[in-house]
């Protein structure tokens, strides 16, 4: 248990190092170059002496092996560094907005696992049902339909029509709730299907078959019964949506005017700021590490027959 | 259809109009007309081409570089070379495929092939995770021993056996995979990473109209129909769930 349990922190730290040296030749590799980006944006000239003199500045004269090295050292002790361009400490800025992000990421996903567990339950219950219908559709439109579609007309209608809602001054709260629902509805269809199809597989087992036949109600079984496995399917499904808490809710910070940092990002990479660009990914390993190792604690408790330390 | 629309003449993209601004459907413009009198259906169109360039080349890469890797490591006897290939699944598939997208189109400029190449390899890991299931399950069979034992070379059990016996699942993935890819891709154009409207993607045409949203639905609610029918038509395209007669004490 212990010999896996370590194998398996080793993979982790593996791709850690590999992502680290991919991430940091991949963005030294942008055309861009940041000296230049902050020349302009000084309406400074870009003489030979001034390009120079800029990049000893940011530390990039140094060869390339001595800058990662010397950034990869700074990571591991906590020292983020300071943005290129407005020298900033990358590590206070993140963890401003690494609040809003998470926040519309988790909490668009619990939500949707809460309420894709009872629509997967009903729906389970009741083949080609209501509810079955409703949680096919809702899995057909959210694979259809962009959400920023949504989001511009919940923007219009709400604040601009109805004036019940001003979403750009400001105050985020009203348009974090927004984005977590419309995150936690374009969830919603495709887990619902998977609790569906894993309610449905465990109702053909023997078990539950029998308890039928003595008279329980289906209802009464498949809640009382077939929760542990089902939740388990729900849970494995549900790691994959995690990666989906950075990136997906790029589009929903950019349409409602959230301070995340996926938007933060989208301007440092105008910038071709290095130092933020490598940081932010190795934030993003970072939290798919924590979210697999978590998920794996959970699991473990959940069924302890399962082996997941060998697994993925 | 695809091939009728694509070699009808059509008028030009960046040919502006404007007294015919906002125009409705016409013979002369099809669709309408946006506000400086471009033509919609041209925009939509190339749009659309632009659009299945990226699904075409991002479902080749994923499909041919997945399945192979799959099956490279479904049958090889070494166990390390499962371990890589297991490896570098797992790699890609804990990477967010967007950020990476974005990240890419910084470097490289934004273009379809450039998007098509990153969502293809993005989408790869759940390839290689299935082909490597439905390899090791075929393998198990007495038939695939008996070849074996006959004197069947690698290649030739691939080819003749392995792959028509796993294509199937992974045609459906890839239904869903292009429909995914087609959201992903116009997600990308909107954030404003795209270019401008003369280069148009159906994403770049929803964030420059949207401030006609009620004013005139229509130029959002064009691009908007056209993403959903093209991801429908993705999905539907290899969707072959075969309602099984499932016998059970509850019917």
């Amino acid at each position: 248990m212990i010999q896996q349990v370590g194998r398996w922190l080793g993979k982790w730290l593996l791709i850690f190092f590999i992502s680290s040296i991919l991430i940091f030749y991949l963005i030294r590799s942008i055309p861009a170059s940041p000296v230049s980006y902050w020349l302009s944006y000084y309406n400074l000239p870009h003489t030979k002496s001034n390009i120079a003199w800029v990049s000893a500045q940011m530390g990039l004269d140094k060869p390339l092996f001595w800058q990662y090295v010397n950034w990869l050292r700074d990571f591991c002790q906590g020292n983020w560094g300071y943005s290129l361009i407005s020298g900033a400490s990358i590590k206070e800025i993140f963890l401003a907005r690494l609040p809003y992000t998470l926040c519309i990421g988790l909490g668009g996903i619990l939500l949707a696992a809460i309420g894709a567990f009872w629509l997967g339950y009903y729906s389970a219950l009741h083949r080609h049902g209501f509810w079955d219908m409703v949680s096919s559709g809702l899995a057909i439109f959210s694979q259809t339909i962009p959400s920023f579609i949504i989001a511009m007309v919940i923007i219009y209608y709400i604040g601009v029509k109805w004036h019940l809602i001003a979403f750009f001054s400001g105050n985020s709260g009203w348009a974090l709730t927004f984005a977590i629902l419309l995150t936690a509805l374009y969830s919603l269809g495709s887990l619902s299907r998977v609790v569906c199809h894993s309610f449905q597989g465990e109702m053909n087992k023997s078990y539950i078959r029998f308890a039928v036949t003595r008279g329980f109600s289906k209802e009464y079984v498949l809640r009382h019964h077939a929760t542990i496995p089902v939740l388990s399917q729900l849970l494995a499904a549900l790691i994959a949506k995690f990666a989906w808490v950075f990136g997906g809710s790029t589009v929903l910070e950019f349409a409602f005017g959230i301070p995340g940092i996926s938007t933060f990002l989208v301007e440092s990479l105008q910038a071709t700021d290095y130092p933020v660009l490598q940081t932010y990914m190795l934030i993003v390993i970072l939290w798919m590490f924590i979210v697999h190792a978590i998920f794996n604690l959970v699991l473990q408790a959940i069924d302890p027959r399962r082996n997941l330390w060998n697994e993925k | 259809m695809m091939v009728v629309i694509v070699c009808t003449p059509r008028p030009s993209v960046i040919l502006t109009d404007v007294n015919n601004s906002l125009a409705a459907p016409s013979a002369k413009h099809l669709l309408g007309t946006d506000n400086l009198g471009r033509d919609l259906y041209a925009l939509l169109v190339i749009g659309g081409l632009r659009t299945l360039e990226v699904v075409a080349i991002a479902t080749l890469i994923s499909l041919t570089g997945g399945t192979f890797l799959g099956i490279i490591a479904g049958l090889s006897h070494h166990h390390s070379v499962k371990q890589l290939i297991q490896f570098f699944s797992d790699l890609i598939l804990c990477t967010p495929s967007f950020i990476v997208a974005m990240f890419f189109s910084a470097v490289f400029g934004f273009s379809p092939v450039m998007a098509g190449i990153v969502f293809g390899i993005v989408n790869m890991g759940e390839y290689i995770n299935q082909a490597t299931n439905l390899t090791i399950l075929v393998k198990r069979q007495d038939f695939i021993t008996a070849e074996i034992a006959i004197g069947l070379n690698q290649w030739q059990l691939i080819i003749h056996h392995i792959l028509p016996n796993i294509y199937r699942p992974l045609l459906v993935f890839l239904g869903n995979s292009a429909g995914n890819i087609v959201i992903q891709y116009a997600g990308l154009a909107f954030i404003g990473l795209g270019t401008d409207i003369t280069t148009p993607d159906w994403g770049t045409m929803i964030y420059q109209y949207r401030d006609y949203l009620v004013t005139d639905p229509q130029l959002i609610l064009l691009p908007t129909l056209a993403i959903g029918l093209l991801s429908l038509f993705f999905h539907l395209l290899f969707d072959n769930t075969a309602r099984q007669k499932e016998w059970s004490i509850y019917e």
